[in-house]
C-alpha cells in the first residue's frame, strides 16, 4: 500500500508530559510539573 | 512557514495528516505513532484503517482523566495584586476579596479524599498577598496528610519572610518573567510603574539555590516577542529547565490592547522564535512548553484542564467553583459564564448553579463540530472559551485567528516529531 509506518519518538524539549512528576535533587520528594492552561 | 502546506493537511479520523516533503505524514499524538504515504487516497483505501489500528494507531476520542487517586485543587487566595501588568487576564484590582482561611479549610475536607494524593496550587491575583491564608492551609493540610504536594503562582514580588516560608516548606514555583531585563521591565510593573526584574531573579536565584521546583511562565506579546530566544538562553544558563511560553490570551485588561494571536505576523514571528528556542532547549537538555504541546502522549481533550473531571477544582476568593481561572469574582465580565457552585459553609457542601456547566459542555461541542475537518483539532483542544467569548461573544464560536495560530505551531510541532523520529526510529515497516 506504500505506507510507511514507525514509532515517533518525542524530541527532549518537548517530552514533558501534564501531571508529570520529576524528581529533583531531594530523593525524597516527588514533586509536581503541571504543563497545563491553568496557570 | 508556507500556508499552502498547511491547506494541504487534514483530519484523519481525528487524527492529524499533515503535508510534508510531498508526503502525507498521519500522526498519532496518543499513541506516538506515524505513518507517511506518498497519495493522500491511499489512506482512503480498503483495509488502510485497520492496518493502521494493527500497527498501534488509535483512532475515536477519548477523554483523559486524572487518577482517581489524585485531588487537585486550585485555590485563588486573593484578587489583589501588587503589579500593574497591562495584559492581565483576570481583571484583578477591580475589587479586592481574599479568601478566608476557615472557609478554605472547611472546602478542602470537603473536596478532599485525604488517603489521596494531594496537590494543591495558590493562585491570585498574587497569591502572597494572603500568606496567612497559606500558613493557615498549609499546617492544616499537614495534620491530614503527608502526601501532599504544594505550589504556588506568583510574580515574585513578595516579602522575605514570604519566600522564606515557601523554600523552607519546599513548595514548587511557577514564577513569571517576561523577557531579560529591558523586556520585563515594560510589562511586569508596580502600580508606581518601576520595573520588578531584579527582584524577580533574586528570587529565581533563591529557588534555584534549594533546588526547588519551578517552571518559567512567559506571557509573550509584540512587546518582547523577539527577546524569546536571548531571554530562554539567560534562563538555561541561569539553571531553569522548563520555561512555558504562553502566547498573550486576549481576556480581562489584555483584550484587543496588544497584537498576539490575531496578527498574522506575530503569529509566523512566535512560531520561527519557538522553533529556535526548542532547539537551543534541545541542545541544553531543557523543556519547552505551550498550550500545543499538552496533547502529546494523551487522547484530545477539551483546552482547559480544569473541565476534566472532579478530581481537579478552582476555587474563587468568594469560596465559590468556577471553571475559568479568569472569572474569579462576580465583578468579572464572564464571570456568570464560569462560576457555577456555592459553598455552604453550614453544610459543609456545594450547591451547584443549574445550567453552567451544561452550557459550558455544549460550548466545547459546538467548537468541535467547527474542528471536525481541521488537522489541528486533536493537539488545539478546542480553544479557549473566555477567548471565544470576548472575540466573538460566543463561547461556542472560536476566532479565526485562534484557528490560524494553533495550525501553524500543529504543523510546526508535527514535523518536528517527524524529523527527530527518523533519525532515532526503532521500528519501522513499510507495507506494498
Amino acid at each position: 500500500m506504500g505506507f510507511e509506518l514507525m514509532d515517533a519518538v518525542l524530541p527532549e524539549e518537548l517530552a514533558v508530559k501534564p501531571t508529570d512528576a520529576i524528581r529533583l535533587s531531594d530523593e525524597d520528594k516527588l514533586v509536581y510539573v503541571s504543563t497545563g492552561n491553568d496557570d | 512557514m508556507d500556508w499552502t502546506l498547511i491547506e494541504k493537511s487534514f483530519n484523519f479520523h481525528s487524527l492529524p495528516c499533515i503535508y510534508l516533503d510531498e508526503k502525507y505524514v498521519l500522526f498519532d499524538p496518543h499513541s506516538l505513532r506515524i505513518c507517511s504515504v506518498d497519495e493522500r487516497e491511499k489512506l482512503f483505501a480498503n483495509n488502510a484503517l485497520q492496518r493502521l489500528r494493527n500497527f498501534g494507531f488509535t483512532f475515536g476520542r477519548k477523554i483523559r482523566r486524572f487518577s482517581q487517586k489524585e485531588n487537585h485543587i486550585t485555590l485563588i487566595l486573593t484578587t489583589d495584586c501588587n503589579l500593574a501588568c497591562p495584559y492581565c487576564y483576570t481583571e484583578s484590582k477591580k475589587q479586592v476579596i481574599n479568601l478566608d482561611p476557615k472557609i478554605a479549610v472547611a472546602i478542602l475536607d470537603s473536596q478532599i479524599n485525604y488517603d489521596n494524593r494531594v496537590f494543591i496550587q495558590f493562585f491570585g491575583g498574587e497569591p502572597t498577598l494572603n500568606v496567612d491564608c497559606i500558613r493557615q492551609i498549609f499546617r492544616h493540610v499537614n495534620k491530614k496528610t503527608k502526601n501532599v504536594f504544594f505550589y504556588i503562582t506568583t510574580n515574585g514580588v513578595m516579602p522575605e519572610r514570604t519566600l522564606s516560608f515557601l523554600i523552607a516548606n519546599k513548595f514548587g514555583f511557577y514564577l513569571s518573567l517576561d523577557g531579560t531585563k529591558e523586556y520585563h521591565n515594560k510589562t511586569r510593573i508596580t502600580q508606581k510603574g518601576e520595573g520588578t526584574f531584579d527582584k524577580v531573579i533574586e528570587v529565581l536565584n533563591r529557588i534555584l539555590e534549594n533546588n526547588l521546583a519551578v517552571k518559567i511562565r512567559t506571557t509573550v506579546t509584540s512587546e518582547n516577542i523577539d527577546n524569546m530566544f536571548q531571554f530562554a538562553e539567560y534562563m538555561f544558563n541561569l539553571g531553569v529547565k522548563i520555561i512555558h511560553f504562553c502566547p498573550l490570551v486576549s481576556v480581562g485588561l489584555g483584550a484587543h490592547k496588544q497584537k498576539s494571536f490575531s496578527d498574522e505576523e506575530f503569529q509566523s514571528q512566535f512560531v520561527t522564535e519557538l522553533d529556535k528556542v526548542l532547539d537551543l532547549a534541545r541542545e541544553r537538555g531543557t523543556k519547552v512548553l505551550t498550550p500545543m504541546t499538552l496533547a502529546l502522549k494523551k487522547p484530545s481533550m477539551p483546552y482547559c484542564k480544569i473541565f476534566h473531571n472532579e478530581n481537579k477544582i478552582l476555587i474563587t476568593p468568594e469560596g465559590k467553583r468556577t471553571l475559568c481561572f479568569g472569572a474569579q469574582g462576580e465583578y468579572n465580565s464572564i464571570a456568570q459564564h464560569f462560576i457555577f457552585g456555592d459553598f455552604d459553609l453550614s453544610k459543609g457542601e456545594f450547591v451547584y448553579r443549574e445550567g453552567v456547566k451544561e452550557r459550558i459542555i455544549e460550548a466545547y461541542q459546538e467548537n468541535l463540530k467547527q474542528c471536525s475537518n481541521c488537522f489541528a483539532q486533536f493537539m488545539c483542544q478546542g480553544g479557549c472559551l473566555a477567548e471565544n467569548l470576548t472575540l466573538t461573544g460566543n463561547m461556542g464560536q472560536l476566532p479565526l485567528s485562534w484557528c490560524q495560530m494553533n495550525r501553524k505551531l500543529c504543523y510546526s510541532f508535527i514535523e518536528r516529531i517527524y524529523r527527530y523520529s527518523k533519525r532515532r526510529v526503532s521500528r519501522v515497516q513499510d507495507i506494498d
